[in-house]
């Protein structure tokens, strides 16, 4: 329960904080940019499933890549990842980031798109700083969207599973047996579906509970 | 000069998250014992096109076709019903509107392994068990919430006194709806229609208790090559490279129109 | 909007079920992936007989689900589903499948019952005196090892759990990047199913008597035994052995990695194959090591069997196919990839025995008697079983708990999941 919610909120400020940051970075109408952009989703395109079995192939001490690039770098024995249980969770935060950060950059480009440039433009004139801009005009526009982005990645977050069963099958120990987890064992391994889909229905109400401060800021802003 | 530190950044950015893929894409032209050759190597093997050859030749094709017809039909679906919900959500027009938003976010919030045997079931007495309409409608109950919440936001910020004096002009709700409101929230629905078409694109669970031999989609083809035995990792990393190129194509094409009303320079 | 729409309408009409290819000549099989090689053989099959068969490949998990989903539902998506060793029972008690003892005997002309390797027929189909499905793939699980790494330090080949220590021990060399030995200790099924391989080699029976008496033995002697020896080889594995999937205990072997790998002949074929090992010419094999020399060894046993959905409209064109595979021909074709062919005129094969220098031992074991059916209870609630277990040993293998702590947890925890089930545990 504590892992999950961890995992949960780690990941998604996380995948909001780097996803804000990227869409700012690339919110250019330049040439390339667009082709940037797309690429960028590109991790999002591949089923978590094979994002788990990949990354674990790039993490294994035997003849992973990761490895490989750490002993370049003059570290021969780099830390377990997902075999430490100090580590797997992390891992499995890390790799949730890797993939869904464009999540939270696809839908933060269209935020800003719906800010309109000649208000930029004018607080611009104005003499505005961009760091003024973006605390005074950017943010406060952007706040319904954020908070939409981080309301979806908690929710995915805390039914995150694919990558947990694909990398570390609940392990090392139970350092990565998350809710959701437990939940798909109860029914797709066990195919004991009462039980599973009582659990999920207990998840249901928590899941509305924790992101209940996230809706009611959206809601605010959108009566007033 | 400020442009070109920008793009350096930018592209830095790209390549640290897609570096695994370029690395992906290096693995697809390895025979098995390259694979796991230690050290790993980036350039120094011979490439092969084995692995590339033996899924084209294949029904590998087939199943891009139906991840295309599922992707494209599911969120044709969410968007015909997401669009219209999402503009009748929008705050002035429903007192309720926040109960019935959050009563969509539920469906989202149920862990999708608790719907998979209803889902079957569903199909099954529809007789729609094993057609590619069971994965699309599967796929787009996954994606009417994002789509309902991420463009509800954009239509809460149409003005309401243009759709006002357009109504005045004689304009029914549907024209206003689809002549004024969709194009000025072209932005969020252009990263809604993203979102969906990739949701469909990479789901897994559903697609393999859904389909059947003649409709997997990419993903279920992919995790035929994880074995029980063994992971063909050259074949699994060319399937999923070839599965990414089509995936790029459409979004590209959403990107278009994602940015296409933004003005030039307008965040310098 | 209204072409739209109309698009939309003729776009799902267009990928609605497609019924017209069901007819009565088709049949669905649904597999796994090692079944995969079936394929080849497919339009021989349906040359000979008409009959042509859908193959849905899934991963195991998908499998499961899908054929729990059909069967408990008493519906007949696919004729005829692929069943692991441990579904049996939970298949045979629910009547999900259909008894073929009437087709066996009606065609018995056409089937040697008496070719079809005894241990493997009566472990993977046979169940409260019925027969329930088809053996497809034996796998026995034995003791394989480099015979060029144990002739340099002349080492005799493993018999003891106690030999397997000091080979290990006198084999591991990490500046050469080579290992004594390695087993699977991911947490679930590889470290629960690679472990109870080792406690059956060496005695062991995870219940005492089924179905009589269903107590777990973890806390024998013998159980505290094997796990520290178990728990002790990770002195001498690849540091990233704690993690291992039995995948990655076949890919450190054929690489070259590991001078002992023990796992089911299934993945001892990989070892062997040229174009995937570099150790391929240098592979032996010997009996699961025992807790005693003087001991009777037993050769643990898994695999795969293929059943006839109870259901299923078209039993006569399933039942064609399953005589195929059960065919002399089509043994010898799949063996030849598989390494896990079913009957004895495939083991005694000599092109067969050249590629798989294990399989004469194969058929020696099993007219000896020596298969191991139950290393893994054939309950449906093995499942559970696997998971407690696995992860108990895994804290273990990892240093979190003692072996004594995690197999009095695991004993308490499996026997309340029998119980739960309602069967007796004195």
């Amino acid at each position: 329960m504590r892992r999950t919610l961890l995992l949960t909120i780690e990941s998604s400020a996380l995948q909001v904080a780097a996803g804000l940051g990227v869409a700012l970075l690339f919110n250019r109408n330049w040439p390339g940019m667009g082709a940037i952009r797309t690429l960028f989703l590109a991790p999002m395109m591949i089923a978590p499933l094979f994002v788990g079995m990949i990354w674990r192939l790039m993490l294994s001490d035997d003849f992973g890549v990761v490895r490989y690039l750490f002993s370049l770098a003059g570290v021969s024995e780099p830390p377990l990842w997902l075999d430490d249980p100090d580590w797997a969770l992390q891992t499995v935060v890390f790799v949730s980031v890797w993939e869904w950060t464009a999540f939270a950059m696809l839908f933060v480009i269209a935020g800003l798109q719906a800010i309109p440039g000649d208000v930029m433009e004018a607080a611009s004139l104005d003499g505005c700083g961009a760091w003024q801009r973006f605390r005074h005009m950017t943010w406060p526009l952007l706040r319904p969207t954020l908070l939409a982005v981080a309301l979806f990645r908690v929710i995915d977050g805390f039914k995150l599973f694919d990558i947990i069963f694909a990398m570390t099958a609940g392990g090392p120990g139970d350092a990565t047996t998350t809710l959701s987890y437990f939940v798909y064992q109860q029914g797709l391994a066990f195919f004991d579906l009462g039980y599973a889909a009582t659990l999920a229905l207990v998840m249901l109400g928590m899941v509305a509970v924790l992101t209940a401060p996230l809706l009611r800021g959206g809601t605010e802003r959108s009566a007033a | 000069m400020k442009r070109v530190a920008i793009y350096a950044v930018a592209l830095t950015v790209l390549l640290a998250f897609v570096a695994p893929l370029v690395w992906l894409a290096v693995i697809s032209l390895k025979t098995r014992a390259q694979i796991y050759a230690d050290p790993s190597t980036f350039l120094g093997f011979d490439p092969t096109l084995d692995n590339y050859r033996s899924l084209l030749t294949g029904r590998f094709p087939v199943f891009i076709g139906n991840s295309l017809v599922a992707a494209m039909a599911s969120t044709a679906l969410a968007l015909a019903i997401g669009l219209p919900a999402a503009y009748a959500l929008v705050g002035r027009r429903l007192r309720a509107g926040g109960l019935v938003r959050s009563g969509v976010l539920l469906f989202r919030m149920i862990p999708p392994i608790a719907l998979l045997l209803p889902y079957y079931l569903l199909f099954r007495t529809a007789g729609l068990l094993g057609s590619l309409a069971a994965v699309s409608v599967a796929h787009f109950a996954f994606s009417i919430a994002i789509v309902t919440w991420m463009t509800r936001a954009g239509f809460e910020a149409v003005p309401g006194e243009i759709e006002e004096a357009a109504r005045i002009d004689g304009a029914s709700p549907l024209r206003v709806f689809l002549l004024i409101a969709i194009p000025i929230t072209r932005a969020p629905i252009a990263a809604s229609a993203i979102f969906a078409l990739l949701t469909s694109w990479n789901e897994f669970l559903f697609a393999a208790t859904l389909s059947s031999p003649r409709t997997q989609t990419i993903p279920v083809a992919v995790a035929g090559f994880a074995g029980d035995v063994y992971v063909s990792w050259g074949e699994l990393a060319a399937a999923t490279v070839i599965g990414l190129v089509p995936a790029l194509g459409l979004a590209a094409l959403g990107q278009r129109w994602l940015l296409s009303g933004m003005a030039p320079g307008a965040f310098k | 909007m209204r072409t739209v729409l109309f698009a939309l309408c003729i776009a799902f009409a267009a990928i609605g079920p497609a019924r017209s290819q069901d007819d009565a000549h088709t049949i669905t099989v649904t597999g796994i992936s090692s079944f995969k090689l079936v394929e080849t053989l497919l339009p021989k099959f349906t040359e000979r007989s008409g009959i042509k068969v859908n193959l849905q490949i899934l991963p195991y998990p998908q499998l499961r689900a899908r054929a729990m989903a059909d069967l408990v539902g008493g519906t007949a998506n696919s004729d005829i589903y692929l069943q692991d060793i441990i579904w049996l029972g939970e298949w045979a008690k629910g009547g999900y499948v259909r008894p073929l003892d009437d087709l066996f005997a009606r065609d018995a002309a056409e089937v040697k019952m008496d070719d079809i390797l005894p241990g493997a027929f009566n472990a993977l189909s046979r169940w409260d005196g019925k027969i329930w499905s088809v053996p497809v793939g034996a796998f026995y699980f034995i003791d394989y090892y480099r015979t060029d790494l144990f002739a340099e330090r002349g080492l005799a080949p493993p018999v003891t759990l106690d030999d397997v220590d000091r080979a290990a021990a006198a084999l591991t060399d990490p500046a050469q990047n080579r290992f004594g030995i390695a087993m699977a200790y991911q947490r679930g099924g590889p470290i629960a199913s690679w472990f109870l391989a080792t406690y059956a080699g060496a005695g062991g029976t995870l219940l005492t008597d089924p179905p009589r008496n269903f107590r777990p033995t973890l806390d024998s002697k013998l159980a505290l035994s094997v796990l520290t020896h178990y728990v002790g080889w990770l002195k001498s594995a690849p540091r990233g052995a704690i993690g291992y999937h039995w995948n990655d205990q076949t890919v450190a072997m054929q690489t070259g990695r590991l001078a002992m790998a023990p796992t089911f002949s299934v993945n001892g074929a990989e070892f062997v194959k040229k174009e995937n090992s570099v150790v391929s010419d240098k592979v032996g094999f010997t009996y699961m090591p025992r807790a005693d020399a003087a001991q009777k060894p037993v050769i643990p046993f898994g695999g795969w069997a293929a059943a006839i959905n109870a259901h299923s409209a078209k039993t006569e064109a399933a039942w064609t196919f399953l005589k195929f595979i059960l065919s002399p021909e089509a043994q010898r074709d799949l063996g030849k990839l598989s390494g896990t062919p079913v009957l004895y005129s495939a083991l005694n094969d000599p092109e067969l025995q050249k590629l798989y220098p294990w399989l004469p031992f194969i058929a020696a074991a099993e007219k000896a008697g020596a298969i191991h059916p139950d290393y893994r209870p054939r309950y449906a609630f093995y499942p559970q079983i696997e998971d407690v277990l696995g992860l108990q040993l895994n804290k273990a293998a990892l240093g979190q708990t003692t072996p004594e702590q995690a197999l009095a947890e695991a004993q308490s925890a499996i026997t309340a999941i029998v119980k739960g089930a309602g069967y007796p545990a004195e």
